[in-house]
């Protein structure tokens, strides 16, 4: 009968994970009319920065550091045309049309597995506190507006460049306005081409902050375990709020529910980025509500 | 130690809520109650007595029976709570399970505090606040926070009500240097509700949600309840020099809106301008103080009820 009762929680449970990955957040954006631009045309762009703004602070959020004032106006600005990837629902709250422009208010869904995926693709995560030393080169016949482009996936990326450094970047005109491109590192090479330079770019700079040496170096897996609940409902509900502190603890994974019959503990395998921002979470979210917590050190992998 | 590092030692270690503005208190029962001047509900339960031969502490699983018969109680009264003229807080959560799911998570890890070493009769008290993370699920995003359209009675009650004759004529120009609104509803019979919307006797909107942020409603409560008119308690809230208007009546089936006259109500928009007594709600509305015997008094220095169960 227990058993019984372990299966249902444990099926409560994974639905609660899936669903509860994306959190709605709300978000007001302006989008000033421009000239011979339709309403339609207005309203999607209004849309598109919205998701844009949402994705943005949920990535805030999740980074464990902050990415400098130059570098989240480039990164806002690539989320305008790249975030849908990471929205998992939206509802329109209100829209006000005037004259300067439109006012739109959204509740939107950000994935924030996706999200979290993301950022560690775009080496984000690894370039957070220190810049990724990298050199690039490009066509020397490169217009302004590509070179202005470049520099922005550069600063965006984190990259120091230095002369003939590893990994080096190599972009190249393609034939029908493409680009060609290659990134070398000691031992291996790969490739790519587009019209699109940053979806190039960044196709390149994922397999190079996804290969296996950098995952190898993420922070290793410990175990949290907390204890003084009085109900299972309740470690389902800081399993949420533990999987939001993103900036200090990721990859949570609920691996035990202890029930005994004066108190229910739990325990979680996670990865913890930032150590003195979750004691500080920790220490402010658990003693006051009756709840104690230590930790066991890495757990493998 | 010398009493000037007493009076320090003491006023780190008193808890910041023992200042915080407690306003209204609403009791639920004898246990529990709703403080709505700062929005925290508290329920206190006091533990089944240990049996003689097994010593002096309460068994843990007497401290979990009570801890969740609190909760259970916590929950009730919050389901309780009027959000608006329209719908309690139950009613709005009825059609949205996985928001009911999410109210009741945050119960069930909300503040608890267990009996202290001290405590002879075995007192433990939960707690929650009606701000931040529970007022973001239980108002609703259908509400047009914000949105500078003022709701609108169906009829103008102008004629319906008696008109005082002592109300300015003329309102709107004075409007400088006020920091915050009083509204005086003693004798109305008033519900509290967490948006409430103050009208003008012309059917028009003056105060709600239409003005404030839902960020701005959220932290701080669209409104705050108190018993008192004396502006210095009120200080905290509605600041130095809060306009102060007396409520002709309470509306809705409810009584959770004020008409207040239409002079009075050109005064209150004129000062409901984009600044402080908007981005901080600044608004009070007084309303009569509990019957003697229902009071709760909460001391100077209690972070938690000192209510005592008899």
């Amino acid at each position: 009968m227990r058993n019984a009762r372990f299966l249902m929680f444990f099926l409560v449970l994974s639905i609660f994970v899936q669903t509860g990955l994306a959190v709605a957040g709300e978000v007001r954006v302006f989008k000033p009319m421009a000239e011979d631009m339709s309403p339609m045309q207005l309203r999607s762009q209004a849309m598109a920065e919205g998701f844009a703004q949402a994705v943005f602070e949920d990535a805030q959020l999740m980074l464990p550091g902050d990415l400098g004032e130059a570098r989240s106006e480039l990164f806002r600005q690539y989320l305008i045309q790249h975030a849908k990837p990471y929205i998992q629902g939206y509802n329109i709250l209100s829209s006000q049309v005037m004259d300067a422009g439109l006012i739109l208010r959204m509740n939107v869904k950000v994935n924030k597995k996706t999200l979290r995926d993301g950022l560690r693709r775009m080496g984000l995560f690894a370039t957070i506190k220190t810049p990724q030393l990298a050199s690039v080169t490009w066509p020397e016949d490169m217009d302004e507006a590509a070179m202005l482009e470049l520099q922005g996936l550069v600063a965006l990326s984190g990259l120091q460049l230095a002369d003939a450094a590893y990994p080096s970047f190599a972009l190249k005109s393609g034939p029908e306005k493409t680009y060609r491109a290659r990134l070398v590192l000691e031992d291996r090479e790969w490739v790519a081409n587009g019209k699109d330079m940053s979806v190039v770019w960044f196709e390149l700079w994922e397999r190079f902050f996804t290969r296996s040496e950098m995952t190898a170096s993420r922070p290793t897996a410990q175990t949290l375990s907390v204890t003084g609940w009085f109900s299972p409902d309740a470690v389902l509900e800081f399993d949420r709020v533990l999987r939001g502190w993103d900036s200090a603890v990721q990859e949570v994974r609920l691996i035990e529910v202890d029930m005994q019959p004066a108190v229910v503990g739990a325990s979680w395998e996670v990865r913890i980025v930032d150590s003195d921002r979750l004691n500080m979470m920790l220490q402010a979210f658990l003693p006051q509500r009756g709840l104690s917590f230590q930790f066991a050190e890495d757990v493998g992998n | 130690m010398s009493f000037r590092v007493m009076l320090v030692v003491s006023l780190l270690l008193c808890p910041v809520t023992a200042f915080s503005f407690q306003g209204f208190v609403q009791s639920f029962g004898d246990n529990g109650k709703i403080v709505w001047g700062n929005g925290e509900i508290y329920v206190t339960r006091i533990l089944e007595t240990p049996e003689q031969d097994s010593g002096d502490e309460f068994s843990p699983l007497s401290v979990r029976r009570a801890a969740s018969q609190a909760r259970k109680q916590l929950l009730d009264i919050i389901m309780s709570v009027r959000i608006d003229s329209k719908q309690t807080v139950s009613a709005f959560l009825s059609g949205d399970d996985e928001l009911s799911a999410s109210v009741r998570g945050l119960i069930h890890n909300s503040p608890f505090q267990r009996p202290s070493l001290f405590d002879e009769k075995g007192q433990i008290v939960v707690s929650e606040s009606l701000r931040g993370k529970l007022a973001e699920l239980v108002i609703p995003t259908t509400i047009q926070f914000q949105s500078g359209i003022p709701p609108r009675l169906s009829t103008s009650l102008e004629n319906s009500m008696s008109f005082s004759a002592n109300d300015p004529e003329e309102a709107g120009s004075g409007a400088t240097g006020y920091t915050g609104l009083v509204v005086d509803a003693r004798g109305l019979n008033v519900t509290p509700a967490l948006a409430p919307v103050i009208y003008g006797q012309d059917g028009l909107g003056a105060y709600g949600s239409f003005l404030v942020s839902r960020a701005n409603a959220i932290d701080n409560g669209v409104v705050a309840y108190a018993t008192t008119i004396d502006t210095n308690d009120l200080l905290e809230r509605a600041g130095s020099r809060p306009l102060v208007v007396k409520a002709i009546n309470a509306y809705g089936s409810w009584r959770t809106d004020l008409i207040i006259s239409s002079p009075m109500a050109r005064l209150v928009r004129a000062i409901m301008r984009p600044g402080d007594i908007v981005n901080r709600c600044r608004v009070v509305i007084v309303v009569d103080a509990p019957e003697p015997s229902e009071r709760i008094e909460l001391g100077i220095g209690d972070d938690m009820p000192s209510n005592e169960v008899q």
